[in-house]
């Protein structure tokens, strides 16, 4: 073992020495091992920071309270675990008495105190309408409240006319010492403006117990409560025979033994098999995408070291040795660079707080480091650092020693090894990917054999380049110098193009299943009503609701159209109970067998049953000239219009009319006729309504009529319309809803590939440049050659532009190539949709396919053509023009 | 016989202040066409940075260098180069050829970079390659020739598009005796065929090929003879002081 340490001694000596003399190389290794490091260690420090473990949140839920009881008014014995992420509401035993304060005064005992905390949906009257903020009734004078909240300006409520508000509903125009009015016309006076130490942004306004009138049907009861020696295991236990739920600080600090707890309560959560898979992939990706980037560095600088390696030879030692002395290169500056990395990543983690927290509404935990988590990334730069600096190792160890040290420059060329096993790699992962295309969940299959595709592919990269040097002849001089010099130095060119190339791959597969993903939602997107209108629903409204609504859309948006749509509600009361036997309707198509056709159906204008002529232009399904006087002339007959995907050729319909003794239970036919009916096929693959029926249909089945919904149009409504609108909407009637129709908004897709691009870029551009770089300072003696035989200031910059176009163009193309394949296999399992009907038609109007497949070619073109004629540009325009000089000419 | 090269008072420093280095201190020289002239000198001598300075790859710090009649001194970079591509060749003593690039591309390089097409360049390097008798060569790259081989595309590279001074930097020091010898014959031949040449070399043997010899000693010359027959007496007596 010490033999061993001794063998590598010298070699460390010679790598560190050697990594502070050729500083430029030195920080190109060590930024590309770094920066990957770092980044990743400040995701995992920032994901561990804003993650807050059970134990971190206590004092945002409890304050300074022993205990926070919980009431969801059940009133059966409920289950738990410690720190309540598992719960099981009560449902079964003894029906208990509603829990209350009393309740749990007597489960804690004497000694205990208990003060109450009710939250609910408050009503305020703001400039705009009404606003809906959660009311928290709490004395906050109660010791047992500290740390529950900051104050930011004024104090707490002391008295019943007094509220705190939090600082997002103080945004609204209230500061303190102004009034806000209650639904109630009361007021109170705002005495502070506070906000949660759990979480910010919340719509909260604060009062004691009684002073805002909470106690409804949406209330939230829970008690903070102390004990001396707080609540123990076993009084969460009693607390839980009560129907209470418990969150204690002495149990979530000292949880119970997995033995007291019921089992389904026992923490389960590990990483699931293929999870672990995922994520040895993105590890094993990230490492070859490392190696590939470095792997230019350690070539050129080992051929640099050359002659030092073959004077080793020359005292004595042996190939292991200078093998040694290169790998020592790649554990010196693995080592720093990791080291580096982890301390940057921390660093920028640390800086990084405020703005994370900007994006959550969380308060973040307290600043939280893992070594472990740590020492596994820094361990991955390390070694990704040693594997890019094996293969010029074993090069190095191979070369002729005799030749080196009488100074010929020598033959650099490598050997072309392997490229049937290459060869067997990409087949392989080609036909995974065919394979993982037919199954059902086919993406980790198709994400193994992206991998395998990959690295077959980089594995017959220095065959590629070979070839392509052969074919150089008929280039201009600058390409042709390009390429031979790019073929001759594979052990340079070959990892990055690779590293381009596994880039490209991975940016154009996930690029094209994103793209596919999002044409399929584009074609299969419902409208919910005609375009640019507002759908105002309201199932909780009676006739005189419905008016009010209707003068209050005419006050707000007085050059506005609106227009009530007719319908049946989905259950139609019977008697006056609403709790009672209800009736419904039923339609099908007269003649299309036993079988429904499989369809999804929804209530977008508050109805699956909608009323009259006036219907057919409230939803948003285009028709003919033709088609349209056919269904106006259906309707008149006394018929109904339905609206189905496909049209299965029927001018009949089956009208059921149902009744269930309430609206849980089961429906039972109880009449059945044939009326006339037409087919509509709207477009997308969710249908707005079941059918249009004629008001004699709705008197036949002596059901009802009633307005289901407004429809606002002919003005534009943007956001602030929007919102402007809900406000009004809500001030009339509570449960009413507001949804404008904007037709398919896609951003997330486009950020993802926005994302996905600049990354690719980025890489494509790291991998491009270094290579080109090392290659320029690697054919100074060719330049001074060239510059000897008259070569202008021009040529350098050509040759420079000529390498970066070459890396890149090869890289992107190959990796394009390769990134097809599962990008096209994952549009099956992610697309192929068994529920759409055969013959659907999608949003434009055309038949669905089977699958979706989109390329997003800007994306491919832009990654393949123009980001390497681009970067090739950038080159020729930044490089040294000056070519260097025969210094002595021997 | 036309004037090809003329240097006069040249003067050469390298460095500033303690390390200051007077490389060449006043040499005048001119050579013309047909004539092959041997510079010969100790290492340090000033020599190679005759020669740099001679073919446009250097600036001096005082005196004119002027290559059929024109004068480097006020040439900007691009024309030095075109220059070098149209009128100077050089010939080095590890050959300098460009590995990615085949014999015959190697020989068109100066033909190639001067804008000339691939076609027309190709045409002149075959010449030129048969003319130094490796002809059949043409498409090796440098990597699969042997040394002989190797300086005589170096000495294509140097003449090819009728260029009228060769500037000729110890040729033979990598070759063996007889290469060495056939390479230097190749040499005259061409400065018999009405080139202008400069030879570097420090052995007397070689020497014996040029028309005239000059020695360099600390960046001076300290002597210049018409027939070589006298260069052995002056060596020894440069050497023996």
């Amino acid at each position: 073992m010490t033999r061993f340490f001794r063998g590598w001694r010298p070699m460390l000596r010679i790598a560190r020495r050697d990594a502070l003399r050729t500083r430029g190389r030195s920080i190109l290794v060590l930024a590309m091992i770094a920066l990957p490091v770092l980044a990743v260690v400040a995701l995992d420090t920032l994901g561990r920071t804003s993650d807050v473990t059970p134990r971190e949140g206590l004092p945002r839920q409890l304050g300074s309270a022993d205990a926070l009881v919980t009431s969801d008014g059940d009133t059966f014995a409920v289950d738990q675990n410690a720190d309540l992420s598992w719960i099981v509401a009560g449902s079964a035993g003894t029906l208990l008495p509603r829990p209350d304060a009393a309740t749990v005064s007597t489960v804690l005992g004497a000694g205990s105190r208990v003060i109450a905390l009710t939250g609910g949906e408050l009503a305020v009257r703001t400039r705009g309408g009404v606003s809906r903020p959660t009311g928290v009734e709490l004395d906050l004078r109660d010791p047992m409240t500290d740390g529950l909240y900051d104050i930011r300006a004024g104090r707490m409520p002391r008295t019943l006319g007094e509220v705190a508000i939090s600082v997002r509903f103080a945004d609204r125009g209230f500061s303190v010492g102004d009034r806000i009015t209650l639904d109630d016309g009361r007021t109170r006076r705002v005495a502070g403006i506070v906000e949660s130490t759990g979480t910010l942004h919340q719509n909260t306004v604060l009062g004691l117990p009684g002073s805002l009138g909470v106690h409804n049907s949406t209330a939230h009861q829970a008690w903070l409560v102390s004990r001396p020696g707080g609540v123990d295991w076993a009084a969460v236990r009693q607390l839980n025979a009560q129907g209470l739920y418990a969150l204690s600080r002495a149990v979530v600090e000292h949880p119970p033994p997995k033995s007291q707890l019921t089992v389904g309560a026992v923490d389960g959560s590990r990483l699931g098999s293929t999870q672990i898979a995922i994520l040895a992939l993105v590890v094993a990706m990230a490492v070859l995408e490392v190696v590939l980037l470095a792997g230019p560095a350690f070539a050129v600088g080992t051929r640099r070291q050359q002659r030092s390696l073959a004077l080793i030879m020359a005292t004595g030692g042996e190939r292991r040795d200078v093998r040694r002395a290169v790998l020592a290169g790649g554990l010196v500056l693995g080592a720093v660079a990791a080291g580096v990395g982890a301390v940057g990543g921390v660093a920028v983690a640390w800086a990084a707080r405020p703005v994370v927290q900007g994006f959550s509404t969380n308060v973040l935990g307290p600043f939280e480091l893992s070594a472990r988590d740590i020492a596994a990334i820094a361990l991955c730069g390390l070694v990704s650092a040693v594997l890019a600096a094996v293969a010029p190792a074993v090069l190095a160890s191979r070369q002729d020693v005799v030749a080196v040290l009488i100074g010929r420059r020598g033959s650099t060329r490598t050997g072309l090894r392997s490229p049937l096993i290459s060869a067997l790699l990409l087949t392989g992962g080609v036909g995974l990917a065919v394979i993982g295309a037919r199954q059902v969940a086919g993406e980790l299959t198709i994400a193994v054999a992206a991998v395998l595709a990959v690295v077959g592919m980089v594995g017959l990269i220095p065959l590629v380049v070979a070839q392509l040097g052969r074919a150089a002849r008929g280039l201009p001089l600058a390409v042709r110098f390009a390429v031979r010099d790019a073929a001759r130095h594979r052990s340079r060119t070959a990892p990055a193009v690779a590293a381009v190339a596994a880039t490209v791959a991975g940016v154009v597969a996930i690029g094209i299943g994103g793209a596919s993903l999002t044409a399929q939602h584009r074609a299969t997107y419902t409208p919910r009503g005609p375009m640019r209108a507002a759908v105002v629903q309201n199932p909780a409204a009676r006739p005189a609701d419905w008016a009010a609504m209707r003068a209050a859309v005419a006050a707000r948006l007085p050059a506005s159209r609106v227009r009530s749509v007719l319908g049946l509600h989905e259950f139609v009361p019977v008697t006056a109970d609403p709790e009672g036997p209800v009736d419904s309707m039923d339609i099908q198509p007269a003649d299309s067998g036993a079988s429904r056709i499989a369809m999804a159906t929804t209530n977008s204008l508050g109805a699956y049953v909608l009323v009259g002529p006036a219907a057919l232009d409230t939803l948003a399904v285009p028709m003919t000239v033709g088609q349209r006087a056919k269904a106006l002339r259906t309707l008149a007959d006394g018929g109904v219009v339905m609206l189905l995907p496909t049209d299965p050729g029927v001018s009949q319909a089956t009208v059921v009319k149902l009744h269930a003794v309430d609206r849980s239970s089961d429906p039972k036919p109880v009449a059945r006729w044939t009326v006339p009916a037409m087919v509509l096929t709207p477009r997308g693959t969710t249908m707005p309504a079941l059918a249009i029926v004629s008001e004699q249909v709705t008197r036949h089945a002596q059901l009802p009529p009633a307005v289901t919904s407004l429809i606002v149009d002919r003005v534009t409504i943007n956001q602030h319309v929007e919102d402007d609108l809900s406000a009004a909407m809500s001030s009339v009637s509570k449960t009413s809803t507001v949804y404008v129709e904007r037709g398919f908004q896609d951003d997330s897709t486009r950020i993802i590939l926005l994302l996905l691009g600049s990354v690719g870029a980025l890489l494509v551009l790291g991998g491009t440049l270094t290579a080109t770089f090392l290659a320029l300072s690697d054919a100074r003696p060719d330049f001074a050659t060239m510059s000897a035989v008259g070569a202008g200031p021009r040529t350098r910059r050509l040759v420079a532009a000529a390498y970066a176009g070459t890396i890149g163009l090869v890289g992107a193309v190959l990796g394009a190539a390769v990134g097809f394949v599962p990008g096209i296999a994952v549009t099956f399992p992610l697309t192929s949709s068994s529920w759409i009907p055969k013959g659907a038609a999608g949003t434009d109007g055309t038949v669905l396919p089977d699958h979706f497949v989109d390329v997003p070619w800007l994306l491919v073109t832009g990654l393949v053509l123009v980001l390497p004629l681009v970067t090739a540009g950038i080159v020729g325009l930044t490089a040294r023009s000056r070519l260097p000089m025969i210094s002595r000419l021997s | 016989m036309s004037t090809v090269l003329r240097i006069e008072d040249l003067t050469r420093v390298h460095g500033q202040g303690e390390s200051e280095v007077h490389a060449l201190r006043g040499v005048s020289l001119s050579v013309d066409s047909g004539e092959l002239v041997a510079v010969m000198g100790p290492s340090g001598s000033g020599k190679s940075t005759l020669l740099t300075i001679a073919g446009g790859l250097d600036s001096p710090t005082g005196g004119t260098v002027t290559i059929e009649g024109v004068e480097l001194g006020g040439l900007s970079r691009a024309l030095l180069a075109r220059l070098r591509r149209r009128s100077v060749g050089y010939v080095f003593q590890d050959f300098n050829l460009i590995p990615a690039l085949t014999a015959a591309e190697n020989v068109a390089l100066p033909r190639e970079l001067d804008g000339d097409s691939a076609r027309a360049s190709r045409r002149l390097a075959m010449h030129a390659l048969d003319e130094v008798g490796i002809g059949e060569l043409a498409d090796r790259f440098p990597d699969d020739m042997s040394g002989g081989q190797q300086q005589r595309v170096a000495i294509a590279r140097a003449v090819v598009g009728d260029r009228r001074l060769i500037l000729a930097d110890e040729p033979t020091g990598a070759l063996d005796t007889d290469t060495g010898e056939q390479v230097l014959r190749l040499l005259r031949a061409r400065c018999d065929a009405g080139s202008a040449g400069v030879l570097v070399t420090h052995e007397a043997r070689h020497a014996a090929w040029a028309d005239r010899v000059i020695f360099l000693r600390d960046g001076l010359v300290i002597d210049e003879t018409g027939p070589p027959a006298a260069v052995d007496s002056l060596l020894g007596a440069s050497t023996t002081r």
